[in-house]
């Protein structure tokens, strides 16, 4: 297989890259004098998938799918393959998200060997009826215990406010009711077209070298023929406008749960220039909502705040949305108090100090294999390689910061979730 | 494959001045430098919302930075540094921690030494705080106060963990390990500025304190660095104090059975166990491993893969205790099943029911995760300062070997000595 190399010298790290014959991307950044090797196979399919086309035919797929073929792919017909990794040492695992699919594991020995059972269980699936029957016991408990997730209902349930039509606003994992859809005939169907070798990631990051990475993958990836046509994801359209500005559930948690969002709804960005919205709105997070910031201060001396306070960005080409969260006993005046100060103008001096903080947290990703295998696989669904960070943060100018703060930071098109101990909530 | 050599990080300590060392650990291969200090002192119930308190009381303001926002745009000027101030247990010793980490000096674009920097602002918070009349500043101790009992309240959002520590606070209930690091709220609200300050110095004087520093550092900034703490401790009294040592019950009596509901739809089974034998820390390890330590496991194995009971269910072995708990999440009325399943397991360890396989998938998951904390400035830290409290003398890679050589009698030795002492079941209201 052929590979470019791209060289970083700002970070000293080199990142490789080629596409095998199957249409599988590969991607591998050596780490010298590191222990622990990732390596993360990921497909760009996450619950965000709500119908796509296939030979003509447009196929549904229930709430909770993604996640339900996640869990089962790891059996295989003589067992499970945890088993295989176990007795090599290595910690495997899996995560689904709105994007993407991805299972993974880090080991400290035996790498090769574990990279073959990696590839191999992933392009392998078996789906027996007793075992999707079974998996909806466990499935079950796992909701439930999201179902009690102060922290889960507080960030789905502003989602619900902000989103009329896209999944995002769907529990990862479904309900009961939806994986009880779930047949293993609809598992193969979707293994068929989102498994497919061309859109999948390889992603190896460790002490390797490449000549063997590549040996290895020639003989475990298995030469699949093209798709006949690239897969049709079909999007409903979502609205610009929000569905609703409150939400409030009962849980039972000491001090209420706050999420405060900001529909972004610029959705037509890939590559650099996505990447560069996503660093102009990490920085105008920093300058406006870190512990040094003016509103940070102002909600903490009034004890409207504590540690727990956090801003973040979640930033796809097809959605993206601004999450403020945090504990409070009074999450309405922190939101009124948070759109007031949302009128001051921005300052200069954050803006440098902003820009800091945000390229320590990058050099600062470098320092975990598994952190670099995570980041750059998601960043890669959403179409993003961070390694043009350098230069695309270069680019951007305080100007950049205030256009992005008045697209971004739109208080029309943002809503309040809350979780707290009353029956109901105060209304907004 | 190439070469697998052999790894063995180097700690070099310096001693500070009495009590007070340095511990250096050079890893050229991470971005940033971790600086830690570590602040020593016996776990217990008076102490406790004191020691929980006074970290979040300095974090607020130091002579140089006196208001947290003048420290966080410090912070944020040295690229975003990361400052944790906090209190820990290992085992009953009551550990006040306060780090700082940062990009190395190779990726900061200024002309400062940054690693120097960061120490600096450290030492500031710990050693120069905002003093008053003899007291700290009244105002941020009432606020942190009130930050301090909030976080206590909160401790029960996360059922999870909320089932565990409340399985230590009943089983411990005699002993100090029975204290939540952070304390009570009624010992939090009675602290006064003054008394606090009284506290701290005394504290300082009294105990036992490691500084560690971790990372992409060169001889020169360690040789200064050792210089700028040497200045920095150079008016304060110390002493050379051992590490607070842990109690360790070796018997059980008859198992206390507590149940407790709360609003939740799923209950939280948590059994703890005490090992009433002399038993190797390797061995228990891997024994540990075999029961429930990950998804090689037999709890994983069967009471969530083969009977659907639970979507976790772990066991995890306690070395500064010498207990063992199992935490897992079930239906209510799966108790019995769930509690049966759970002792049977430990009961096939016991028996020798375990194959080679397990034994090796037990094994090669611990080395997995020992090697795996090289990887971690923070998990060397941990890892280093452990092995000093407990008097242990391994490096990472002689703890791997040690446990590559435990045999299948030495872990159903290990298994029998571990004998249950409390059930706790956390459940929803029916």
């Amino acid at each position: 297989m052929k590979f470019d190399i791209r060289k970083n010298e700002f970070i000293d790290e080199v990142l490789y890259h080629g596409v095998h014959e199957s249409g599988a991307e590969v991607y591998v950044m050596p780490k010298k004098g590191y222990d622990k090797c990732h390596a993360m196979f990921a497909t760009k399919y996450g619950s965000l998938e709500s119908k796509f086309e296939k030979g003509g035919k447009i196929v549904s797929i229930p709430d909770g799918t993604a996640h339900f073929l996640e869990h089962k792919l790891f059996e295989e017909e003589d067992g499970n393959v945890f088993d295989k990794f176990a007795l090599l040492g290595a910690s495997a695992n899996a995560f689904t998200n709105f994007t993407t699919t991805a299972y993974y594991f880090n080991a400290t020995s035996n790498f090769f060997e574990s990279l073959k059972i990696l590839v191999n269980f992933v392009q392998n699936p078996y789906f027996a009826k007793e075992s999707v029957d079974k998996e909806q016991g466990i499935i079950g408990q796992e909701i439930k215990m999201y179902d009690d997730d102060p922290n889960w209902q507080v960030y789905f349930n502003l989602l619900g406010c902000l989103y009329k039509e896209c999944y995002v606003m769907h529990d990862i994992a479904g309900t009961v009711e939806s994986i009880a859809q779930i047949d293993k005939d609809i598992l193969y169907d979707i293994y068929s077209v989102f498994y497919h070798p061309s859109n999948m990631v390889l992603f190896v990051v460790g002490d390797v070298e490449i000549e063997d990475v590549d040996t290895c993958i020639e003989e475990a990836l298995k030469k699949a023929a093209p798709l006949d046509a690239p897969v049709k994801r079909l999007y409903p359209k979502e609205p610009c406008e929000i569905v609703s500005s409150y939400a409030h559930k009962k849980l039972d948690v000491a001090l209420p749960l706050f999420a405060l969002g900001f529909k972004d709804n610029q959705t037509d960005l890939v590559g650099k220039e996505l990447l560069k919205k996503e660093i102009e709105t990490k920085i105008l997070l920093e300058m406006l909502f870190s512990k040094s910031s003016k509103i940070y201060k102002t909600l903490y001396e009034q004890g409207l705040i504590n540690e727990s306070f956090d801003a973040d960005y979640d930033c796809h080409s097809e959605y993206a949305f601004v999450d403020i969260s945090g504990e409070s006993k009074d999450p309405l005046k922190v939101r009124d108090t948070i759109y007031e100060m949302l009128g001051e103008p921005l300052v200069k001096e954050d803006y440098e100090r902003a820009k800091k903080i945000v390229w320590g947290n990058y050099v600062r990703m470098y320092n975990s294999t598994e952190g670099i295998g995570y980041r750059f696989v998601l960043a890669l669904s959403s179409g993003m390689n961070y390694f043009d960070f350098k230069e695309v943060y270069q680019t951007i100018s305080f100007e950049d910061i205030l256009s992005r703060k008045e697209k971004n930071l739109d208080i029309t098109k943002s809503a309040l979730s809350v979780v707290d101990n009353n029956e109901s909530g105060e209304g907004a | 494959m190439a070469l697998i050599s052999k790894v063995v990080e180097k700690v070099r300590s310096i001693r500070i001045k009495d009590g007070v060392n340095l511990h250096c650990i050079d890893d050229k291969k991470f971005k940033t430098t971790t600086i830690g200090v570590y602040i020593h002192t016996p776990l217990c119930a008076e102490n406790a919302s004191k020691n929980a308190l006074l970290p979040m009381v300095l974090k607020r303001g130091c002579k140089k930075y006196p208001t947290f926002d003048e420290i966080e745009k410090k912070l944020g000027d040295l690229c975003g540094a990361i400052l944790n101030c906090s209190v820990v247990k290992r085992g009953e010793d009551h550990i006040l921690c306060f780090d700082i980490s940062t990009i190395s000096n190779r990726y900061y674009v200024g002309e400062e030494n940054i690693m120097l920097l960061c120490g600096e602002l450290l030492f500031d918070i710990i050693l120069k705080p905002m003093i008053k009349d003899g007291a700290f500043l009244s105002e941020y101790v009432e606020s942190e106060k009130k930050n301090l009992c909030d976080n206590i309240d909160a401790l029960v959002n996360d059922k999870q963990s909320y089932a565990l520590w409340r399985l230590y606070e009943i089983m411990c209930k005699d002993e100090a390990y029975g204290t939540n690091d952070l304390g009570t709220k009624e010992g939090a609200e009675a602290i006064g500025p003054c008394e606090l300050y009284e506290h701290y110095k005394k504290l300082l004087s009294e105990s036992k304190i490691d500084i560690f520093v971790c990372g992409n550092a060169d001889q020169t900034d360690i040789d200064e660095f050792s210089k700028f703490i040497k200045d920095a401790f150079e008016n304060v009294k110390t002493t050379d104090a051992p590490y607070p040592s842990t109690q360790i019950v070796s018997t059980v009596g008859e198992v206390n059975n507590v149940n407790e509901q709360f609003d939740t739809n799923q209950a939280k089974l948590s059994l703890g166990f005490r090992v009433v034998e002399n038993v190797d820390y390797p061995a228990m390890l891997v024994t540990n491993s075999v029961w429930g330590g990950g998804p090689h496991s037999k709890l994983f194995n069967n009471v969530r893969e083969k009977l659907s009971l639970a979507y976790y269910a772990f066991s995890r072995y306690e070395k500064f205790k010498n207990t063992v708990l199992v935490g897992m999440g079930i239906e209510t009325q799966n108790y019995q099943k769930a509690f049966d399943e759970t002792l049977l397991q430990l009961k096939n360890v016991c028996d020798g029911d375990f194959s080679e396989n397990e034994l090796a998938s037990a094994k090669a998951y611990i080395v997995n995760m020992l090697r795996s904390q090289r990887d971690s400035q923070y998990a060397m830290l941990d890892f280093h300062m452990s092995s000093m409290i407990r008097g242990a003398a391994d490096d990472i890679e002689s703890l791997c070997e040690k446990v590559e050589a435990v045999s299948k009698d030495e872990v159903i030795k290990a298994a029998n000595a571990i004998k249950l002492d409390t059930v706790y079941f956390l459940c929803g209201k029916q």
